[in-house]
């Protein structure tokens, strides 16, 4: 190492002019140089007047040391000269200004060399630890070193020996830490690499600009996958350059400019730089992406951005994002910037964070009409995953005007969709995509979330369009997974339950509560909505509604209770409220009420004849004695027909019905029962007096003839209303039949089909049965009534009338083998 | 849980295998619901057929299964006009088919001119109830209807049917004027398109598939 010292530089030394104290300086010099046997050394030793004075490494010394520009001249051996000092700047002896210019220039003319040249690794190395050292120490060297280190690794004009200089400068670690200035005054301040006014100052003459222009175009250059000059500067970010790059905003572009060249050139983010902030926590490049319209580099620095950012300075990205993939007809989607990152700014982003403009965003490019087919599953994909699947509530939570912003239903409808002109059009559009489609899920949710207000945003002719919608949806959920399905069809029915109030539209509440079929999961929604309509006692009752109620016990039986499971409801609290509302009706009603009771005794009946199948029926049967003791208790005597009561309280009698242990229905049968006697006690007199047919009972017979068949048939059809059986009368007409069949033949008047017809009604009467007290009268009556029937073409359809009647259930045992043999005999 | 079926629910089922054959030709007769749960195609088909009906769920079911027991979807049209025509003469009758213009509405009157005696107490019933039935058979390959509710109604629908007639022949033939009626007079059309069937070629290819089902009218 020292050999070019002692070669070159020793022969060279004059010391004449130097101090006493500078020679001895010179002394520990060549000491640390390990050159004390030479001549020099000894000479100046003997030299008298040097102990006595302290060592000064001077200017002056330095320059003896330093200071040979002609060993510059070889470029290799100003190189071995340089790397020779690193003892000597161990020992704090450091060149003056002037050597260190010199080998500045040298560094200047010769870099080319340096590393073109196939010289020693051992040798650069050490050369490089010998400037390492220098910008390093606090000395004059340091300054004048670091500057042309800095200057250079942003010289583009030279990128070979630039490269070389910042490969040599990380290896070495070079420009860290911190590098001194001298002041006139002779004192060192030291600074460290940090980019703020100081270091503008030392290295870009106080302007700003000029630097931000060097590194901005040093950003995009250098070799691909190999460190650059941004992994020197990288450490030097600061808050200030954060600061600048606020303050602007012009700038800022233009870092962002570079930043996306050397991305597209060099493949290397600049994350740092990018995400650089400042001490508010602001982050200013990202704040410049938002201050001009979007090309895909945009897209791409967007996608690198710090997940630290507060999302309020990301919000304008956000929407010049969403501006980026609406340009150009929507054609960014097929660019290679989507594909690669555009597509992660949506997808890994969550509602919280973007805008509420995706929405009609998204609905634009997904319209099942309008929209684009190509681009509608990745961005329903990505939606349905942001704004539906990861969303806690009903609707997320969003960005609008740099706030958080809850969407709502009532929001999308009036703001953003408005579409209030052309509902129908716009809804019809929808339908037929189905549930599948997020689209539709969305405005499901939209509108389970707007649902009580959604009469005052629509009116009566789109909140029908809307039922008419939402019940399609909820059928193409067959179409949907179970997860879709179990999450929407609630949704659904909830919002179609808030739209259907209005009472009497039972069409469409039927459709509403038909919806239990398709999911489990809205079973009992749909009951308890049904069960609101058919039983609401805040609505007056109408005669529709309680027909319906008889309607559906039909159902309510036929499905063992599964379906119009409300009809239970209606049986046991409903009784009351039936008869109240009949009990004010004026006009008559026993009609109707004849058929209700009739349709819930037959009903009754079912149930009891399959009781022991299952125990659903006996728990119908419990429900409509209920539903007749609350009833009956209530009606009014006087509003059921004589049929009825008569129907009734048969029925109340017979051992199918088991009403025995239903004292209290039994009861109010009973006293219906009574009433129709003592009504028709106090009418009997009249109608008897006022009957010019009535024939005494001394009448005698002794043919047949007009009048007297025409009594019999008078009392064969009013016998009951009459209580006046007259076996006397019927007698003689059962001996002479076949008298009577002649006298029919010549009968023009149609008398033998009202005969025929008034003997059936006789038959079917349970007070003719036998073991009655009118037993004879209903056998003359079974007699007369196969004489005349049997052999004509009414045979046929009469006995399987009795069959059918017999096997009814209805009847008593005696009654019923009465009839059958009357069958029997028909048939014979 | 599906039931098994007896042959009494057999005989019942048969009350609408004509309708069925007529509608599904592939139909398997002795089967719940005549198609088959597990082939798609079949569950397609028969989905097509409610869509056809407006059938959408259990409760749609349910009250088209009422309009036809009640005589709501034909007999009562027919009563009226038959009622009608039984007190009309040949003239007035005449008169009314001529100024119809309506060809199948002409079909109609033609149709209840001819049977308006004879059908007074039976109407239409027949076809009425067969496509009662039919529909359940439908109704079962979506879940709308179990096995225990169809057998509780095809007891109530058959004891109908089996009172309203008397005979499988007498049946039928009610079930093919039904059709008639609704759809307008079929006749054989060699033009037509294929594969698909009149109900007569049904009834004939019934009976000689399933002959011994025809047979007993068991009441």
């Amino acid at each position: 190492m020292s050999a070019i010292f002692k070669e070159h530089i020793l022969p060279q030394l004059n010391t004449e002019s130097l101090e006493a104290s500078e020679v001895k300086a010179i002394l520990q010099v060549l000491e640390v140089l390990d050159t004390t046997d030479h001549d020099t050394y000894k000479t100046l030793t003997n030299s008298s007047n040097i102990k006595s004075v302290n060592t000064k490494f001077t200017k002056n010394v330095a320059q003896h040391i330093y200071f040979y520009p002609k060993l510059y001249a070889n470029e290799k051996q100003g190189l071995e000269f340089v790397a020779s000092w690193a003892p000597l700047l161990e020992q704090g002896f450091y060149p003056d200004e002037k050597s260190i210019h010199k080998l500045v220039e040298f560094l200047q003319f010769s870099l080319g060399f340096i590393h073109s040249e196939h010289l020693a690794e051992s040798l650069i190395s050490q050369f490089f630890q010998v400037l390492k050292k220098l910008v390093q120490s606090e000395s004059e060297a340091s300054l004048p070193i670091t500057r042309f280190l800095v200057n250079t690794i942003f010289d583009i004009r030279d990128v070979l020996s630039s490269d070389f200089l910042i490969q040599q400068c990380l290896k070495h670690n070079i420009l860290v830490g911190n590098y001194s200035v001298a002041h006139s005054d002779q004192t060192y301040s030291t600074h460290p690499f940090k980019i703020n006014t100081d270091f503008i100052q030392h290295f870009f003459a106080g302007d700003w600009f000029k630097f931000t222009a060097k590194l901005h175009k040093a950003l995009p250059v250098g070799r691909v996958y190999v460190t650059s000059a941004y992994d020197i500067v990288k450490p030097w970010l600061s808050e200030e350059l954060a600061s600048f790059y606020k303050d602007y905003s012009n700038v800022a572009i233009m870092a962002n400019h570079a930043i996306k060249e050397r991305l597209i050139f060099g493949e290397v983010k600049s994350l740092e730089l990018l995400n650089i902030k400042t001490t508010e926590n602001i982050y200013p490049l990202i704040a410049g992406l938002g201050a001009k319209v979007w090309d895909a580099g945009e897209v791409l620095l967007f996608n690198n951005r710090d997940k630290n950012i507060p999302q309020k300075q990301l919000d304008i990205c956000y929407l010049r994002f969403i501006n980026w993939l609406t340009a150009d007809g929507r054609s960014n989607f097929y660019t290679e910037a989507f594909k690669e990152y555009g597509i992660h700014i949506l997808s890994d982003s969550t509602a919280e964070a973007l805008p509420l403009q995706c929405i009609p965003f998204w609905f634009d490019t997904c319209h099942p009409r309008v929209g684009i087919a190509n681009q509608t599953e990745t961005y329903n994909t990505v939606f349905s995953k942001v704004l539906i699947k990861d969303c806690k509530g009903t609707l997320p939570l969003m960005r609008y005007q740099n706030q958080d912003f809850q969407v709502t239903g009532t929001f999308l409808i009036q703001n953003v969709f408005q579409t209030q002109n052309n509902f129908k059009a716009w809804l019809h559009n929808f339908t037929k995509a189905g549930l599948k489609n997020p689209l539709n899920q969305f405005l499901v949710r939209m509108f389970y979330d707007a649902r009580e207000v959604l009469a005052e945003l629509y009116n009566a002719e789109q909140q029908d369009i809307l039922q008419v919608y939402l019940l399609a949806l909820a059928y193409s959920a067959r179409d949907t997974n179970d997860v879709i399905r179990t999450q929407h069809l609630p949704f659904i029915v909830k919002t179609l339950t808030a739209l259907c109030t209005e009472p009497g539209n039972f069409t469409r509440v039927n459709e509403i509560s038909a919806l239990k079929n398709i999911d489990t999961c809205v079973e009992d929604l749909c009951s308890d909505f049904a069960r609101g309509h058919y039983i609401n006692e805040n609505r007056s009752l109408d005669l529709n509604i309680i027909q319906a109620w008889f309607n559906y016990l039909g159902d309510f039986y036929y499905s063992y209770r599964q379906e119009a499971v409300w009809v239970s409801d209606m049986l046991t609290t409903q009784g009351v409220r039936t008869a109240t509302y009949f009990n004010a009706i004026e006009e008559d009603v026993s009609y109707f009420l004849d058929r209700a009771i009739n349709r819930i005794i037959s009903f009754h009946r079912k149930c009891k004849i399959k009781s022991s199948e299952n125990i659903a029926f006996e728990k119908i049967s419990a429900e409509m004695e209920v539903y007749l003791t609350d009833f009956l208790g209530e009606l009014k005597k006087d509003k059921l027909n004589a049929n009825t009561t008569k129907y009734l309280y048969d029925y109340s009698l017979s051992t199918i019905a088991d009403f025995s242990n239903k004292t209290e229905l039994t009861t109010a049968i009973e006293v219906f029962f009574q009433n129709l006697f003592n009504e028709e006690t106090t009418t009997k007199t009249a109608t008897t007096v006022n009957n010019p047919l009535s024939i005494t009972l001394e009448m005698e017979v002794t043919e047949i003839n007009q009048k007297y068949v025409d009594a019999v048939l008078h009392n064969l059809e009013n016998y009951s209303k009459n209580q006046n059986s007259n076996v006397q009368l019927l007698q003689p007409l059962d001996e002479k039949i076949e008298e009577f069949k002649v006298w029919l033949l010549d009968d023009e008047t149609g008398i033998e089909a009202r005969f025929n017809q008034a003997l059936y009604m006789a038959l079917l009467d349970t007070n003719l049965a036998p073991g009655t007290a009118q037993e004879t009268y209903g056998n003359i009556c079974r007699s007369l009534f196969v004489h005349l029937v049997k052999g004509t073409k009414m045979a046929l359809s009469y006995g399987m009338g009795l069959q059918a009647m017999a096997k009814s259930g209805a009847y008593s045992e005696e009654l019923t083998t009465a009839l059958l043999q009357v069958v029997d005999q028909l048939n014979a | 849980m599906t039931q098994d079926i007896t042959p009494e629910i057999q005989d019942q089922l048969n009350l609408s295998a004509l309708i069925l054959k007529k509608n599904y030709k592939n139909a398997n007769l002795t089967s719940w619901s005549g198609f088959d749960l597990e082939n798609d195609m079949h569950v397609k088909q028969a989905k097509r057929l409610l869509n056809l009906y407006g059938i959408k769920s259990g409760l749609h079911l349910r009250n088209s299964l009422q309009r036809y027991e009640s005589g709501q979807m034909v007999s009562h049209k027919f009563e009226k006009l038959a009622l009608e025509f039984r007190m009309s003469t040949t003239t007035d009758f005449d008169a009314k088919y001529n100024a119809e213009e309506n060809p199948s509405t002409k079909g109609i009157y033609k149709m209840v001119w001819k049977y308006r005696f004879s059908l007074k107490k039976e109407k239409l019933i027949g076809y009425e109830m067969a496509y009662y039935i039919f529909q359940m058979r439908l109704g079962h390959v979506l879940g709308f209807m179990n096995t225990d509710e169809m057998i509780l109604r095809l007891e109530e629908a058959n004891d109908t049917i089996k009172s309203t007639f008397s005979s499988w022949s007498d049946f039928h033939r009610n079930v093919c004027l039904g059709d008639e009626y609704v759809l307008g007079v079929t006749e054989q059309d060699v033009s037509k398109f294929p594969g698909t069937e009149t109900l007569w070629e049904c009834y004939q290819r019934l009976h000689i598939e399933h002959a011994d089902w025809f047979k007993t009218w068991k009441k």
